[in-house]
């Protein structure tokens, strides 16, 4: 009974999914499967056109395989998307003066981390250099005494 | 200094979780329209009411005004329609329906039942007016200014509180 269930979820899900895309030219759906996976899902915000089952995700899709039928290129179908929705929905943003901070801002955290832990550790070398000194001192002095 | 230094990462450290934290909370679906003063996109479409009345966007007149997309399966709309109603009834502004991805038969029997609010309504299949717009969902409401842009846009219902915060101001 429960393996009965189970298969009839495994059936369901694949008629859920079951949405084609023919192309003739390989090349093309290998962009397609790509391109898909790219642009982010403008309703359910947190999964790509491909992993998304919302209706306008499903009109992007078929308007991308329609686009790639026309021969567009790559970058004529970003930019028709971005357009329209934004660079909101592209999983690799542009480069621009919103978007500056997505670019910038880890290597500035980088730069940040990488100053403090070098003055860290400059810091320690020098306090144990000047111990060693102090060590060295102590033991010639030792020694002179010892004399 | 030694102080200074050696407390820099930790407070660092709890500004970034502070900030974090904070977005955690932040639960913004609203899509910013890339379309805000920018012309309205040019189109080729049937009305609602008469199947064989080619209009484009030169047919939306008497600005400003609204464009507010809508359809029968959409429950959010329904909610939002006795608002229109209301914009409707106290001449607050000119709204014109996009009807999105819908049937016909079904558009005009829920208009008459439960009255019109539009002047008429663009009738979009298919929805590429819609995609032309940047519609991810409806209802979306856009506020064309008198000088023919697009001023707002509004994703899910209209309220009153909403009316006041982002679309009032365009009125005066």
């Amino acid at each position: 009974m429960i393996l009965l269930g189970f298969a009839g979820l495994i059936i369901t899900d694949n008629e859920e999914n079951q949405e084609i895309y023919p192309f003739d030219d390989f090349k093309k759906e290998v962009r397609f499967n790509v391109l898909v996976k790219d642009y982010r899902c403008p309703k359910c915000q947190s999964s790509n056109l491909a992993g998304s089952n919302a209706p306008i995700a499903k009109d992007l899709k078929l308007e991308i395989y329609k686009l790639i039928k026309l021969g567009k290129s790559d970058q004529e179908i970003t930019n028709f998307l971005s357009q329209r929705y934004g660079d909101f929905i592209l999983y690799e943003p542009p480069f621009n003066s919103t978007t500056s901070i997505l670019w910038v801002g880890p290597f500035f955290i980088l730069i940040v981390i990488l100053s403090f832990v070098s003055l860290f550790v400059f810091k320690k070398r020098r306090f144990a250099s000047k111990k060693d000194n102090l060590y060295v001192k102590s033991k010639v002095d030792q020694q002179a005494e010892l004399k | 200094m030694n102080k200074i230094i050696h407390t820099a990462p930790l407070v660092f450290f709890g500004f970034l979780v502070a900030f974090l934290f904070f977005s955690l909370g932040n639960k913004n679906d609203q899509l910013e329209s890339v379309l805000i003063d920018q012309n309205f996109p040019n189109f080729s479409l049937t009305t609602l009411e008469d199947a064989n009345r080619i209009i484009g966007k030169e047919d939306i007149i008497d600005l400003p005004a609204l464009v507010n997309v809508w359809a029968t399966w959409c429950i959010t709309c329904k909610v939002e329609h006795p608002f229109l109603m209301n914009l409707k009834e106290n001449s607050v502004i000119n709204i014109y329906g996009l009807n999105y991805k819908d049937s016909r038969d079904k558009a005009l029997i829920t208009l008459e039942q439960d009255g019109n609010p539009f002047i008429y309504s663009i009738f979009d299949k298919t929805g590429s007016l819609a995609m032309d717009l940047g519609v991810y969902g409806a209802p979306e409401t856009f506020l064309i200014g008198a000088d023919g842009l697009i001023k707002v846009r509004h994703v899910g219902a209209l309220t009153p509180v909403v009316w006041e915060k982002k679309f009032s101001m365009f009125l005066k």
